[in-house]
């Protein structure tokens, strides 16, 4: 226990007797009077239910919150009253809007709420041993769901770190990040399930990931780890959930793929909506946000050479054979020219144009001669 | 006699089972976006709100689309057989699978936050799709 009361209640003649006082029956009833707003809230879908959109009015609402709320730091919810003289304070050290705050935030969380699904009962397991497969082809999509499954327990401490570190007043950002975290427990908990079902069980941990993930979580703000983690690391492995899809042994992982890619992508959606919201509510931070990148990228870079590379060769070309590698090494070089371009499309939606001439993906694919395949690529 | 392929009259069965089997959509969770399905030359354009299929329509503008799904006559006939054979797409004949490496069947689109649409709504377009599994369908 490190926080103490400042009376001890017990001791407190006055507590006592206002206690005994309520016992009689002697209410102050002045709460019943407290002031706030009271609004019509309706469903505007009645399907859809009663959503954080339907109660965006007034003081309740977050389209007038402005920039930086003054008022509350402790638990007392956006539109309550409260006593900022004899409040907790709990500090928060994200009080901006523009430290925690996207676009369509209060969709993403409805939507998180809506599509949640459950890693014991909705992939069908039993139809694993159904489908026969190569061991060394087994072995490889071992290797990927322990790369997957490191990758996910990181993401399930990010959002958990900054969750009690942000202003009550955004409840709809910590309602979306909190979501986050069960997501991203469900994929490290499928992701286990996975490697142990198929016979091989865990592969080798990786220390290029565990040293990228290591820098998401250390990050200085939220706004970087989100940059990071939600925009970059997230789509990156958005293309890589695609592209297991595409190359799954079974359709028992196809359906595993299908559901956590759902998933990904909402967090990559926020990602970019909150980059959105710096740029176009706090300029000033763009430089700080280039230079989280730059190292962002840099550890990204580290994932081209690792046993996760070579496992995805070996499953692209479903096997070891010299043709196997080969044909494998030309999909899993569309799938890295995909995720560099989507990222550029991200950015490029975000605002974030000038992130491109800058980034390191660009001389990457010129040394590895990847540059010229994709028209799309800026030159 | 069965529902020809492509026509709007196969989109208006798919819609029509969003709401008959409403379980199975309901389980997916919410899924907001309006869609292209180009076969051929021919476009449709396929709404989702809440939980299931609202409009279906021939022709309308891509560019005010979250995405489009373009593919020639032949390859989505292919996919609607293979969903008609095996209760739902095989291995090969997902829409992930058909769309991701290849260009077999293309995803166009003008906006990223269209496109990450289509990830974020992936289990309940697949399953909007092998709802074909159900209907009577001519595909020759």
């Amino acid at each position: 226990m490190s926080y103490y009361g400042s009376t001890e209640y017990l001791a407190n003649d006055d507590f006592v007797l206002r206690m005994k006082d309520i016992r009689k029956g002697n209410l102050d009833l002045g709460w019943l009077d407290v002031g706030t707003e009271q609004i019509e809230v309706n469903a505007a879908n009645p399907k859809r239910g009663l959503t954080y959109l339907d109660l965006n009015q007034g003081s309740y609402g977050y389209d007038e919150l402005p920039e930086m709320p003054r008022g509350p730091r402790g638990s007392a919810p956006r539109g309550a009253a409260y006593d900022v003289a004899n409040q907790a304070d709990l500090g928060p050290e994200l009080n901006l809007k523009s430290d925690v705050w996207a676009y369509k935030v209060a969709s993403f969380y409805e939507e998180a709420v809506s599509r949640q699904w459950d890693a014991t009962t909705d992939v069908p397991w039993g139809d694993l041993a159904k489908h026969e497969r190569p061991q060394e082809v087994e072995i490889a999509f071992a290797q990927l769901c322990t790369f997957f499954t490191e990758v996910e327990m990181i993401a399930t401490d990010l959002p958990a770190k900054w969750c009690w570190r942000m202003n009550n007043q955004f409840h709809e950002v910590k309602g979306f990040i909190a979501s986050q975290a069960i997501d991203e427990a469900r994929h490290a908990e499928v992701f286990r399930k996975r490697a142990l079902a198929g016979g091989v069980g865990l592969m080798r941990a990786l220390p290029q990931a565990e040293h990228s993930l290591k820098a998401i979580l250390d990050s200085d703000t939220y706004s970087e780890a989100s940059a990071f983690m939600h925009l970059l690391a997230e789509g990156n492995i958005l293309t890589m959930f695609r592209f297991s899809e595409f190359i799954s042994p079974t359709p028992v992982d196809k359906r595993m793929f299908q559901l956590v890619m759902q998933d990904e992508a909402r967090h990559v959606s926020y990602g970019m909506q909150h980059l959105k919201w710096i740029l176009d509510n706090a300029p000033e931070r763009r430089e700080q946000l280039h230079a989280a990148l730059d190292e962002a990228e840099n550890f990204s870079l580290s994932q081209f050479d690792s046993a996760l590379f070579e496992a995805m060769i070996v499953l692209a070309g479903k096997g070891t054979s010299p043709a196997q590698i080969q044909k494998g090494i030309e999909i899993v070089g569309t799938l890295q020219l995909k995720q560099i371009e989507e990222y550029f499309q991200r950015l490029r939606r975000a605002g974030f144009e000038d992130r491109i001439e800058r980034s390191k993906f660009r001389p990457l694919l010129a040394m590895v001669s990847l540059a010229n395949q994709d028209p799309k690529l800026p030159s | 006699m069965g529902i020809p392929f492509p026509s709007l009259a196969f989109f208006q069965a798919l819609q029509q089972r969003t709401k008959d089997d409403a379980a199975a959509f309901e389980k997916l969770g919410y899924c907001d976006t309006t869609f292209g399905v180009r076969v051929g030359d021919e476009l449709f354009r396929v709404a989702f709100e809440v939980y299931e299929c609202v409009e279906v329509a021939a022709g309308g503008n891509a560019a005010e689309l979250d995405f489009v799904l373009s593919a020639p006559v032949a390859l989505w006939r292919e996919m609607l057989a293979s969903i008609q054979a095996h209760g739902g797409a095989d291995g090969a004949h997902t829409i992930n699978t058909l769309t991701h490496v290849g260009d077999v069947m293309k995803v166009e689109y003008e906006d990223p936050e269209g496109h990450d649409r289509f990830y974020r709504f992936m289990a309940t377009i697949q399953a909007f799709f092998d709802e074909a599994r159900t209907l009577d369908l001519e595909l020759d």
